[in-house]
């Protein structure tokens, strides 16, 4: 556990000095208008270039890389499963049936209208409601296991959200297009009773991490999962699933509104605007707090300082009118508390003597004159000398990281219209 | 045959034969030819003498910085390249280098490599140049070697920057040419001692090698157990001038 | 599988995605993909898809205890083959570390530019390469090969020349010894995976220079390909191997005059 932290912080940690740390504070927490070491806005986000569908073998692919060079590729593989929650019923009875045979299905007798109805008692609730397991994550990290406890942490991280991220509470929506969405992703990938699709996502990050890897892994994924496609139904009900071969007949994973998916426009979608795809995967973003300012997308350095650091998880959810769902608040460990604390020239030996000699009234002056109580951390500071943040979080810091990237037209809608405009074609 | 250059390299591409040009950086010999060894443009550096050839030499930057008119004319690029430094930053195999003495054992001593001499100039005199003549102009760091070694032999300095220099050790069979195996490493070297020195290798990762095997290579300034500078007496010998009192060192021949 | 080479070549003449017996497949690929490391590139031949970075020459780890004796003389070469779980047909989940192919595809490399890269030039350092596959279909160790030569080559590592690989096979499984009057199987260039799995094929990487201007006219029998590389894991009867060498030496050739575009391109850019 020791090494693993050490591995972390180490890659998060750049070699700055207690000076340097101090300064990049103090113009980061400058009141209203932080300035950042690269000229940007507090909400900000570095330039990144994105890509989709680039891996043929894939059911949806992504990759992904920032301005500091980290690259990250996602590929999205599903299969086919049998579910096996409540199938026990409807087994039996299938056997029993001794129907049909599909191709390619091993000779699986599909359940009659009778066994369906039958297995609907046990298996009904797993069944819409799908299962967190049938979503698999994986992250490959270079230089790490992939049993190590930070890529499993992270897929753990991810996943969680993605799986959680559509509540019941879309049930009452209009349109069909979340009614196709209903119970999130994991209803999405219920076939029928028996069956289901099983999503396989790879993460590959192809650089070691030189900032927390998180929100390049989130936003990749997220891309590859929007242009994720599987195969259209061809198979009715109960019956063993099988699938067009046509590729372009594919529906999207998380459908979207476009005129390729006429039903969806056509309906009572109501007031919503068309462009606007109302249910996305969610998308993880690493926010920090600098004294009163909230940062959005910190590089190496701005982390180095944060007093808070938080990886906010949000999705677009059909249930409010396109608003935006918070899924998850993480605190993530800053590195500042790691950083070596500077010393004041009123604490300091060597200089102690220059102080000494100027006066012995004056000595006890400079310390009580500069001490400066830090409003954010109650903490009793010199200007200009770093100290490393300790203590927790207030609770108006973390409000208001929430609100900017929650509020309409905040932060996290610009970045879901960003991700949108690198749509696949 | 100079018409015959290509203006881009490939790595394994037949520039010329060795007959016309000499190899530089990026190339290598085969078969009394010169090949490429990386992808770059092909550069030419005029002979400085009538009778040596030009160098051949393929440089690595257009590759990476995207200068749309990269100066592809290879055979006219007669501007020579960037001449050689007047001193090197790094210690290099051969150079001469000012070191402090941190740690004394029975087999080795330990020493901070200070500064690294100007190589040229200790070329052309021979001797290397003491801390006057080593001033040869511009910003380089040998301008300051008085001050270096006056903070540097002021034992309130020691240690506070010696893990962000170069260590290097000075063997025992390292420090003299003679009597090698009657070296004892106390009676040569003290800790805090500033000694002169070349290096003999690069070492592992950790460490330089250097000798102080020839006249002019040893004890440059030391003080005193009571504290003061000390003076040579001979070659193996300084003395305190206020006390009176000798210690042994391996001195270097003084100027 | 209905539809495999040994049965509908002999007909056809056209291969499973209808090359004929001497073509390669479609070989893309670009340098400088990576920014935050020393060299890299991607390469795509066919389907399959390779993404390589090379860090380095940089100073070893300091836990390695066989840096010292180990690299005293030049540089170690240290290979990281990753084969992505969606890489292939179905997704394969591997348990723990590497698998056996990615393994095998590693050493293989390693010992390959171990010995091609003029190492002695950096003692005491390590260049590592990190391999990356990203879709697998069929001559995963040629194309790595290729790829590796590509991001050596921006990350400024002298060799003596490109090393370009390639697969050969032939269309029948060929396990009887020749017959001059009646020959009826044809050797084959740059298997896919579905090639690869039914039918014999060797790996070669080799190595040359170029000619240039006029040395080219003078010495031009000098140039020869030579074979740096080569492994075969199937069962091949040995009247064979000379056909399938020449074929995939060949290929070889066509490949290093792609990569050489591919260099020029980005070194003009």
């Amino acid at each position: 556990m020791s090494t693993q932290r050490q591995a972390t912080s180490a890659s998060q940690t750049p070699h700055i000095s207690p000076a340097e740390l101090s300064y990049l504070y103090t113009s980061l927490s400058l009141p209203q208008n932080p300035i950042r070491p690269d000229g940007r806005s507090a909400t900000q986000f570095r330039p990144l270039t994105a890509e989709t569908d680039l891996l043929p073998g894939t059911n949806g692919s992504a990759r992904v890389g920032f301005a500091d060079g980290t690259q990250a590729i996602v590929g999205v593989k599903a299969e086919v499963e049998r579910t096996v929650v409540g199938a026990a019923a409807s087994y039996t009875l299938a056997e029993a049936d001794g129907a049909g045979d599909l191709a390619g299905e091993g000779g699986e007798g599909s359940g009659s209208a009778a066994g369906g109805g039958a297995g609907a008692g046990a298996g009904a609730g797993a069944a819409t409601a799908g299962h967190g397991s049938w979503v698999q994550m994986s992250i490959e990290i270079p230089g790490f296991r992939d049993d190590d406890a930070l890529p499993v942490f992270l897929a753990e991280m991810m996943r969680e959200p993605l799986v959680e991220s559509v509540s019941s509470g879309s049930k009452g929506a209009s349109g069909d297009g979340e009614k196709e969405m209903e119970g999130g992703l994991k209803g999405r990938l219920v076939i029928n009773r028996r069956w289901h699709w099983r999503l396989y996502i790879d993460v590959l990050l192809l650089s070691q991490p030189l900032s927390y890897p998180l929100p390049l892994l989130s936003l990749t994924t997220h891309l590859a999962l929007l242009a994720t496609k599987l195969p259209k139904l061809k198979s009715k009900g109960e019956e063993d699933p099988f699938f067009d071969d046509d590729w372009n007949a594919a529906e999207y994973l998380y459908p979207r509104a476009s005129s390729s998916f006429p039903k969806f426009g056509g309906s009572a979608a109501g007031g919503v605007p068309p462009p606007v795809q109302h249910v996305r995967p969610p998308v993880t973003l690493l926010v920090i707090a600098v004294g009163d300012n909230v940062i959005f997308d910190p590089n190496r350095e701005e982390i180095a300082v944060a007093d808070t650091v938080l990886a906010i998880s949000v999705t677009r959810d059909g249930g409010s009118e396109g608003g935006l769902k918070l899924l998850s608040i993480r605190t993530i460990d800053p590195p500042s508390r790691l950083t070596q604390p500077g010393v004041p020239n009123s604490e300091n030996v060597a200089t102690l003597g220059a102080t000494a000699g100027a006066g012995g009234s004056e000595e006890q002056q400079p310390a009580a004159a500069t001490a400066v109580l830090n409003p954010v951390t109650g903490e009793e500071e010199v200007p200009g000398v770093w100290r490393p943040r300790r203590g927790g979080v207030k609770r108006r810091t973390v409000a208001k990281m929430v609100k900017l990237v929650l509020e309409k037209g905040g932060v996290g809608e610009e970045v879901l219209e960003g991700l949108e405009s690198v749509e696949v074609g | 045959m100079a018409s015959t250059l290509p203006t881009l390299a490939i790595p394994g591409q037949r520039l010329a034969p060795v007959s016309s040009y000499a190899a530089g950086p990026g190339t290598h010999v085969q078969n009394a030819n010169i090949y490429a060894s990386i992808a770059g443009p092909v550069l030419v550096n005029p002979a400085s003498s009538k009778t040596a050839k030009s160098t051949l030499s393929v440089s690595r930057s257009p590759l990476r910085t995207a200068a749309p008119a990269a100066p592809q004319s290879a055979p006219k690029s007669t501007a020579p390249g960037p001449s050689k430094p007047r001193y090197n930053t790094l210690p290099a195999v051969d150079s001469i280098v000012l070191a402090r003495v941190t740690r004394v054992q029975k087999r080795q001593a330990t020493v901070s490599i200070l500064v690294v001499l100007d190589e040229s100039a200790s070329n052309k005199a021979g001797p290397p140049p003491t801390t006057t003549t080593a001033s040869t102009g511009g910003a380089s760091d040998n301008d300051n070697i008085e001050a270096i070694l006056s903070s540097a032999a002021n034992p309130e300095n020691h240690s506070n920057s010696d893990e962000l220099r170069f260590q290097a050790l000075i063997r025992k069979e390292d420090v003299r040419a003679v009597e090698k195996d009657r070296v004892v490493m106390d009676e040569m070297f003290r800790v805090g001692d500033i000694v002169r020195g070349t290096v003999i290798s690069l070492g592992d990762q950790s460490f330089y090698y250097l000798t102080t095997a020839r006249n002019d290579l040893g004890v440059v300034m030391a003080r005193s157990e009571a504290g003061n500078m000390m003076f040579p007496v001979s070659w193996k010998e300084m003395r305190d001038p206020v006390t009176g009192a000798a210690e042994l060192r391996k001195v270097a021949r003084p100027f | 599988m209905p539809l495999d080479t040994s049965t509908t070549y002999p007909l056809t003449k056209l291969r499973l995605d209808g090359r004929r017996w001497n073509e390669l497949r479609l070989l893309q690929a670009q340098i400088s993909t990576n920014p935050a490391s020393s060299g890299s590139s991607y390469l795509a031949m066919g389907n399959t898809a390779i993404i390589c970075s090379v860090h380095g020459p940089a100073e070893g780890r300091r836990g390695d205890a066989s840096g010292g004796s180990a690299g005293s003389s030049g540089a170690v070469v240290e290979v990281d083959v990753n084969v992505a779980g969606f890489a292939g047909v179905d997704r394969k989940r591997r348990a723990g570390g590497s698998d056996k192919q990615s393994s095998r595809i590693g050493t293989i490399l390693r010992s390959a530019f171990q010995s091609h890269l003029h190492t002695y030039l950096y003692p005491h350092s390590t260049i590592s390469i990190h391999v990356s596959v990203l879709s697998a279909d069929g001559s995963l160790l040629a194309a790595a090969v290729n790829a590796c030569t590509l991001a050596l080559v921006d990350a400024g590592i002298p060799m003596p020349g490109l090393l370009c690989a390639c697969t050969a096979g032939m269309s029948g499984s060929a396990s009887t010894p020749r017959d001059p009057t009646n020959d009826f199987l044809d050797p084959l260039l740059d298997l896919s995976l579905p090639e690869e799995q039914e039918l014999p094929f060797l790996t070669v990487g080799t190595t040359t220079t170029v000619p240039v201007g006029e040395a080219a006219m003078i010495h031009d029998d000098e140039d020869e390909m030579k074979v740096s590389m080569l492994t075969m894991d199937s069962k091949v009867h040995c009247s064979y191997v000379e056909t399938m060498l020449a074929v995939g030496i060949d290929g070889c050739k066509q490949i290093r005059e792609i990569l050489e575009g591919v260099i020029k391109k980005s070194a003009r850019r």
